[in-house]
């Protein structure tokens, strides 16, 4: 525990006691500006005399110190507003603050809606036309805020100005006026553009017709509630544009336990123009739909011809074209180099059992179809679980975590070794128990289907990123429809085999050659389980990586010594199965450590590991932050974005067949594009919030902004060197 | 030949759960709310004196759960005017059972060793049945508790019967507490009456739960 942490925070806090203590009591030394240790509060107006029946604008400015933040009208999860209390001379008449549009803050599990940096609140003042000219106008207020860190201190300040009443006009003052009409500039805006809310139990959907005129260089940023409690205010939001219908996915909050009377808010956008800090916002006020259980206002206008339809966009998409993608994504999975082996010995299976009853074949097949949409079904509903329950994370977070890597690579080794014939397990029993095969062969389709699936979740197929990333916009039970086409695409095949035996016969014949191919297939099984390592040595560092080889070292003794001990009897065969508990306990250990070590070493990092392997003329790449991508647009720099992670295989052959190319390099060099890497090897909050800007939740994802106004170009997920240089040559 | 795969992958199947469960602590799992009028999440926490206290062995007894960090201004605030303490009293004189619950993280604002909670008991001469110690976030986590200080009430069925703040004054001045309603005690009225929590859901305020990572 840092000492000196605790030593500043028992400080801090004294020091808050004091503040607030002393504020408390009637402590009134009025003054402006007003300074604590983390805020400079001024009061500030647009006149420096008014008139009698004078509207004019009044402000308080926070000026808070780096690192801290104050609150918006609803502060999020924890946090107050600041609160004003005027002393007012008589008839004088002041509006509530007005609240400029906010930022996330997160905090732990936690979000804060607030402000950093100097922010100013404005206000109107309205004189009545009978007062006095003879004493100047005297605004005192009694300002409360909250200001916080990693802790709160509740401060507040006495402020007070003078005006002068003239009888010969008003008189501004620039200064005040010009920040004032700064901080108006950061008001959201009032819009009449039609928006609707529904809520159910578990999803807020606001949608709303976007207007034509809204320039195409706003991004959706987030959607702020005016109410406490209506969202779970931590949880990803959903947002997604198309055919100029914005939606927004949110997960009610604890307000949904007593009813949601309104969901008005603020709806932010980065502008992709610059601006004032890049944002607008504006102020909406959706109609309750009456039948709150009733079908979501989905995103309609499929049919729109897409030029290339590896580049389809989440945003546009259809439930209907969502299935078909994820079916599509599903049957290719089957030709992924960690799924194929299995599904490949499998089918080969389907040769020796021919001689069973068509009935069994089919069944076998409906079975193990049964393991895959099951397993599908788990993990996409522990998916959105995880992320109803407020995590912001996309597809792929399962290879995220160095303990999920390490198992995977577990699996995959013992799967090698397996089919290596170093060891089998239930040998003895298949040798014995003729009359239990017929049974345990479901018991067996159903869990290949299982193991399948548990092999597919490292690969990512063609088609599945947008079919996943549209998943994520929808109601839960559309998400896990979409995840059960992508099973049921991935056990297509299998079944298409086991319901046209026909098919079979272009099978060759059984033989020696299956051992064979079997032993040979151990391989793409080795050389998953070599990649795995070496995404976890990215994650976990060069400790994490040695935890694991020692783990997987003592498993591969253990197979051996079952393998060697399993057709014994007797002490020996349990002497192996105890050797092979033992390692796997020991294994387990070694996985536990991985999760210990997970602050990984800072070493280069994904994006120098994949560049620096290669030839010197790689690129340059720089890392990616929103801010590092906004100064350079708004600079008019042209920026390519590649989104990617150590684990995705996708990414990585982008990367080796097409942007390692000496003209894609040199069409870079000579647009002068900055290279930005997105790097989402590990969990990243400001990464997974970028992708869902794009309607994604996973990579890859590439996007050119040409710079300037220009709106960003989003490449195929496949690259190919020529669809590279035409989007940075025609852009 | 294909029922050894089979039966290897019934096996690692089972790692690979084994794997997801270690691993489920990461990425950041947000607190999410638990519902009223549903049964209240079991816990099980040890205390300041290394007690051990479970939630279901409270069942038949009414119980208050109340987040805390002695550092928060709020906190402060219903301590340091004896607000909390004479509530806690006055429960614990109605047979309900008070738990406080620190979850800051080591190293944050509110984090107290067993010792020193036990110190802050006495200084502010506070009567919980219980200072529980949670610097894992795991029971904060588990009730989705944002802020100190963060009241939660428990039936004598284990239902959930009301979360929120302790009062309607959401401002770190002392004098507030003098005209405040307080939620809590309101709440522990209706039931100790037998009737229904009128507003079972009300607005925390306070400082952010420090929670671990």
């Amino acid at each position: 525990m840092p000492a000196s942490r605790v030593l500043g925070a028992a400080l801090t806090s004294f020091l808050a006691a004091f503040v607030s203590g002393a504020a408390g009591d009637s402590w009134s030394a009025v003054a402006n500006p007003v300074s604590t240790d983390t805020v400079t509060a001024t009061l500030l107006a647009e006149r420096t005399a008014v008139v009698p029946g004078d509207r004019f604008r009044l402000g308080l400015t926070l000026d808070v110190r780096d690192g801290w933040h104050v609150y918006w009208q609803n502060p999020g999860d924890s946090g107050l507003p600041p609160v004003l209390d005027w002393t007012l001379p008589d008839g004088v008449t002041v509006s509530d603050v007005m609240f400029p549009i906010p930022k996330r803050i997160p905090y732990g599990p936690l979000m804060n809606f607030g402000y950093e940096g100097q922010i100013t609140f404005p206000l109107s003042v309205e004189l009545p036309p009978s007062i006095a000219t003879d004493t100047p106008l005297r605004f005192q207020v009694r300002a409360d805020w909250l200001v916080c860190a990693d802790i709160c201190i509740p401060e507040s300040a006495e402020l007070a100005l003078s005006l002068p009443v003239s009888v010969d006009g008003p008189r501004n003052d620039a200064t005040g006026r010009a920040a004032l009409d700064a901080a108006m500039a950061h008001l959201p805006r009032p819009i009449d553009w039609p928006a609707q809310v529904s809520v159910s139990a578990d999803w807020i959907t606001v949608t709303m017709t976007l207007p034509e005129d809204l320039p195409g260089t706003l991004h959706p940023e987030a959607y702020f509630p005016l109410a406490e409690g209506v969202i779970e205010n931590a949880a990803a939001q959903d947002i997604a544009i198309a055919d100029g219908v914005l939606s927004i996915g949110l997960v009610p909050g604890y307000q949904a336990q007593s009813g949601i009377a309104s969901l008005d808010g603020v709806l932010v956008f980065e502008t992709g123009l610059g601006g004032p800090d890049g944002r607008i916002g504006y102020l909406v006020r959706p109609v309750m739909a009456t039948d709150a259980a009733g079908p979501l206002p989905t995103v309609s206008g499929g049919g729109a011809a897409h030029p290339n339809l590896w580049s389809i966009d989440s945003a546009g998409l259809t439930v209907p074209m969502a299935l078909v993608l994820a079916l599509l994504g599903g049957i290719l999975l089957n030709l992924m180099p960690c799924v194929f082996p299995v599904l490949f010995l499998k089918a080969l299976g389907l040769v020796e059992t021919a001689q069973n009853a068509p009935w069994q074949v089919r069944l076998h097949g409906l079975v193990f179809a049964g393991g895959v949409l099951l397993s599908f079904l788990v993990i996409g509903g522990a998916w959105i679980a995880l992320l109803a329950g407020g995590a912001s994370i996309g597809w792929g977070f399962q290879l995220q975590s160095p303990p999920i890597v390490a198992v995977l690579a577990y699996l995959f080794l013992l799967i090698g070794l397996n089919l290596s014939g170093v060891f089998g397990i239930g040998t003895s029993i298949m040798n014995v128990g003729t009359g239990l095969a017929s049974r345990g062969g479901y018991a067996g389709s159903f869990f290949t289907g299982v193991l399948a699936t548990v092999v597919a979740t490292p690969c990512t197929a063609p088609f599945m990123g947008a079919a996943l990333g549209f998943a994520l916009t929808q109601p839960p039970v559309i998400a896990l429809v979409v995840f059960l086409a992508l099973g049921l695409g991935m056990a297509l095949p299998y079944l298409m085999l086991s319901f046209l035996p026909r098919l079979l016969r272009l099978l060759p014949k059984p033989g020696a050659w299956m051992e064979r191919l079997k032993q040979a297939l151990a391989f793409p099984m080795y050389a998953t389980a070599a990649w795995l390592l070496w995404v976890l040595a990215l994650q976990a560092g060069p400790d994490g990586l040695a935890a694991v080889l020692a783990g997987g070292l003592t498993l591969a003794f253990a197979a051996w010594v079952f393998g060697l001990t399993q057709t014994s009897g007797g002490i020996a065969r349990a002497i192996g199965t105890f050797a092979a508990l033992a390692a796997v306990a020991l294994a387990a250990g070694f996985v536990r450590m991985t999760a210990l070590t997970e602050t990984p070493v800072d070493i280069p990092g994904a994006q120098a590991a994949s560049s620096r392997s290669g030839s010197a003329e790689a690129i340059a790449w720089q890392p990616f932050s929103t801010q590092r991508l906004t100064d350079l647009t708004q600079a008019g720099t042209p920026v390519f974005v590649n989104f990617t992670a150590a684990w995705c295989i996708t990414c990585l052959v982008n990367e080796r067949m097409a942007l390692r190319s000496d003209s894609v390099i040199a069409a870079l060099d000579a647009r002068g594009v900055v290279p930005l890497k997105a790097d989402w090897t590990r969990y990243d909050a400001e990464i997974t919030e970028a992708l869902a800007l794009f309607g994604r939740s996973g990579v890859p994802l590439y996007v050119f902004y040409p710079g300037g106004d220009a709106a960003p170009v989003v490449l195929p997920q496949f690259l190919t060197e020529g669809s590279v240089l035409s989007v940075l040559e025609t852009t | 030949m294909p029922r050894k795969t089979v039966n290897v992958s019934a096996f690692v199947t089972g790692l690979v759960l084994v794997a997801f469960a270690i691993a489920g602590s990461s990425p950041s799992s947000a607190a999410a709310a638990p519902v009223v009028g549903s049964p209240a999440p079991i816990f099980t926490g040890t205390d300041s004196n290394g007690q051990t206290h479970s939630l279901d062995g409270y069942r038949g007894k009414v119980v208050v759960l109340e987040w805390t960090n002695h550092e928060c201004p709020f906190v402060s605030k219903h301590y340091g005017t004896d607000n909390m303490q004479n509530l806690q009293r006055w429960a614990i004189e109605q047979d309900v059972v008070w738990l406080s619950i620190v979850s800051s993280a080591p190293g944050t604002q509110g984090y107290v060793t067993a010792k020193q909670a036990n110190a802050v008991l006495t200084d502010h001469n506070a009567a919980p049945t219980a200072t529980l110690l949670d610097p894992e976030g795991t029971i904060g986590r588990l009730y989705g508790a944002r802020v100190t200080p963060h009241m939660y009430i428990v039936g004598s069925d284990g239902t959930l019967l009301y979360m929120g703040g302790i009062d309607d004054k959401p401002t770190a001045r002392w004098r507030d507490v003098e005209t405040a309603n307080n939620y809590v005690r309101a709440a522990l009225d209706d039931i100790l009456a037998g009737g229904a929590v009128r507003s079972p859901v009300t607005r925390a305020y306070g400082c952010t739960v420090k929670y671990k990572g």
